[in-house]
């Protein structure tokens, strides 16, 4: 096997602050970067061991990055990429960001500043200023493997979205995202700025397709089919900053859907103050590689989160899911809800967290994880962990990882449905129960088309 | 007169769960639009019957041979036998979340119309029939969308497996217990929607504890089953007679009976 051959060829600084200077960036935020750069160079790479990403980030020539944005360009004009989120918004109102055209969305949702993330940077300081790698997350800051990939980000991202709302204002239309990266590109690194100042309100789905390799690969078995021939895998970093203010509410879905070569990591952080309320929920269908770690701290008394995440899983994809939510207020709630369905070869890893902190009294957080598994090598590796320093709490966790209920399948063949059909509606259900609980908007939608192109791929 | 093919014959069945026998040569024939109650104590093999009928993988036929309607039914899969027309009301119906009954249940008569070769049944006709049998079976609208056994309590298990019955319209209906557990109201509905469906074309095996259900069911023919065996055979009567004496006296007259002819090899005809 000749896989993970470690060595990560950096851009030189010159190159980044050519490109920082091309975009017309203010000084603060090349600051910025040349910081996260800096440390980047100072921080240990992670170690390549568990699906680890670090041997994708090999060399690339600076003339790439130039072609690479004229390619997705391309790619996006002629729509290649195969969307949930463009079909499922057929069917209801959402203000689209496709194809990076952030203005029109804009203008179909008042009051929202919806910009590109550099153009913000320079329109907006005095809003983009002290959240953009200043609030839920901060680069050098934790050092481990994730504060890593976060250095990536604030060094090295090329896209961006920033979106505020004033306080009190409720976005009248879910906003849509639709991040594209194309095949020809073989790096991109994306980040996504939300504010929502006291009592906003915003619904945003946001899918990332592409990344169409020159075919999948990953860890041996078909070791060289995924990249290029020259070792570089097509990949996509995501980061996610989110700060909710006073009873501000946010719903965001996240639907990973990249095409069969992609790896992505992708992270995020959301602060919530007081009385705030998140719904996440996190869609894992696509790609061939996909590490997502989203946390959420609940700084204020009465804030609440509920995370959701969905995955499905065939070939030979690996998930690796982290969640957490940390309680430090007092009266914050919280729920996790994890379902995913695996099959041939498909592996997914989980690790879930509650941490309720000294002082969080009357904290509660709970959650429950299920895996449904259709094939006899598919496997899951599912951890759910609570760590607890305050008396005063309600705190639980469950995790079930199992094939098809043979009881539920007799039954349903008792009636005359076929062994497919039957494993199919049991999996719709499995799906929608957990769908019934959440409210974020086009979800729903997005996993039916997806599970059904999942299922209709077995054949 | 020609003789009619029986909807169900049995011949002398032996059945094994995790390798303990539990039906242990057992011979049962019911005829087209014929009614046949079994009846017995806890653990004589009734359920398991009803479970190795309809196809159950956790029971296994370990000797005998079981025809519907003259095919072989023992090497058909569970849902061959559904779409064919065998259908098993259970004891206790598996949950399944997030599946609802209206798309479940469209699902599985479309799955029988194919069998007979009538193609998917329209939106409107759908509905119509289930409104129509919901009605039959004093049941609200609104439970069409639950999810498929999810918390229903002890009735509306019952209720739904009945339900399920009616639209689909089998040859042939094994109800396991449906009357246990039911009040008296509840348990003329379910009476009443097998009723419903008397005729040439429909055949059931009742199989219970008790003699109730019967005064509303009024069987053609009356089984007794003990230890994996059919012990007795007769009329009405005959569940009268178990009523009131229990089942204990016919465990003593047996045994006298099986020392009796231990000899001569045994099985009731």
């Amino acid at each position: 096997m000749t896989e993970n051959a470690i060595t990560i060829a950096w851009p030189d600084w010159a190159r980044l602050e050519e490109e920082s200077e091309a975009r017309q960036e203010p000084s603060w935020l090349r600051e910025l970067r040349r910081r996260a750069f800096r440390l980047l160079q100072e921080t240990p790479q992670p170690n390549g061991r568990d699906g680890d990403l670090s041997f994708l980030l090999q060399a690339e020539a600076p003339q790439q990055v130039a072609e690479q944005r004229a390619a997705e360009g391309d790619e996006a004009a002629a729509g290649a990429q195969e969307s949930l989120l463009v079909e499922a918004a057929a069917e209801m109102p959402l203000a689209l960001v496709r194809d990076g055209k952030v203005s029109e969305a804009g203008q179909l949702v008042p009051q929202i500043v919806l910009a590109e993330l550099g153009e913000a940077a320079r329109q907006y300081p005095d809003l983009v200023r002290p959240y953009l790698f200043n609030s839920a997350l901060k680069p050098g800051q934790p050092e481990d493997e994730t504060g890593f990939y976060l250095l990536l980000q604030a060094a090295l991202w090329d896209w961006g979205l920033f979106l505020h709302l004033p306080a009190g204002v409720q976005a009248e239309m879910p906003v849509g995202v639709l991040q594209q990266i194309t095949a020809a590109g073989r790096r991109a690194f994306r980040h996504v700025l939300i504010v929502l100042e006291a009592g906003a309100e915003l619904d945003l789905l946001e899918e990332t397709v592409g990344g169409a390799a020159v075919g999948a690969a990953w860890h041996g078995a078909t070791a060289r089919e995924g990249d290029d021939g020259q070792g570089n895998r097509p990949l996509l970093g995501q980061s996610w900053e989110v700060v909710l203010k006073e009873g501000a509410k946010l719903r965001l879905g996240l639907v990973q859907n990249l095409a069969a070569g992609g790896c992505t990591f992708r992270l995020g952080r959301a602060l919530l103050e007081k009385d705030a309320t998140l719904e996440l929920f996190a869609v894992e269908v696509g790609g061939r590689w996909s590490r997502l770690q989203f946390e959420t701290e609940l700084i204020g008394q009465g804030a609440s989160v509920s995370s959701f995440a969905l995955f499905l899983g065939t070939g030979r994809q690996r998930y690796h899911l982290d969640l957490g939510h940390l309680h430090r207020g007092e009266h914050t709630r919280s729920d996790m809800t994890v379902r995913g369905v695996l099959r041939d070869r498909a592996y997914t890893r989980f690790r879930g967290l509650g941490y309720i902190h000294f002082g969080a009294q009357g904290a509660s957080s709970f959650q429950r994880t299920d895996t449904l598994l259709l094939s006899r090598t598919a496997r899951a590796d599912v951890v759910p962990s609570l760590k607890i320093d305050e008396d005063d709490v309600q705190a639980g966790h469950g995790a079930a990882v199992g094939q098809v209920d043979e009881e539920a399948l007799f039954y349903l063949m008792s009636r005359g449905l076929s062994r497919v059909q039957a494993t199919r509606l049991i999996v719709e259900g499995f799906l929608q129960s957990l769908l019934d609980k959440a409210t974020v908007p086009g979800v729903d939608r997005v996993v039916r088309l997806a599970a059904l192109k999942k299922i209709e791929s077995q054949a | 007169m020609v003789q009619q093919i029986p909807r169900l014959e049995i011949r002398n069945l032996h059945v094994s769960v995790d390798g303990k026998e539990i039906v242990k040569g057992l011979d049962l024939t019911i005829r087209p639009g014929e009614i046949h109650a079994l009846m017995g104590p806890n653990g004589s093999g009734k359920t398991t019957l009803a479970l190795t009928l309809m196809g159950h993988p956790r029971y296994q036929v370990d000797r005998g041979e079981v025809f519907f309607e003259g095919e072989n039914l023992l090497e058909m899969e569970p849902d061959e036998r559904a779409r064919r027309g065998l259908f098993l009301s259970f004891q206790y119906p598996a949950e399944i979340p997030g599946v609802s009954i209206a798309n479940f249940l469209r699902s599985a008569l479309n799955a029988r119309r194919g069998f007979l070769g009538q193609g998917d049944i329209s939106l409107r006709d759908f509905q119509a029939l289930l409104k129509e049998k919901l009605q039959l079976l004093e049941m609200d609208q609104s439970f069409l969308r639950r999810s498929l056994n999810e918390g229903f309590s002890g009735g509306e298990r019952k209720r739904h497996e009945i339900l399920q019955m009616t639209v689909l319209n089998p040859r042939l209906a094994i109800l396991d217990e449906t009357d246990s557990g039911l009040d008296i109201d509840a348990l003329k509905v379910v009476a009443g929607g097998v009723n419903s469906m008397r005729g040439p074309d429909f055949s059931a095996l009742i199989i219970t504890h008790y003699q109730r259900i019967l005064r509303y069911l009024q069987p053609d023919f009356v089984h007794v089953m003990v230890e994996g065996r059919i012990v007795r055979s007769g009329g009405p009567e005959l569940a009268q007679e178990f009523e009131e004496k229990g089942y204990d006296w016919v465990r003593e007259e047996l045994a006298g009976e099986t020392a009796d002819t231990a000899q001569a090899g045994g099985g009731s005809q």
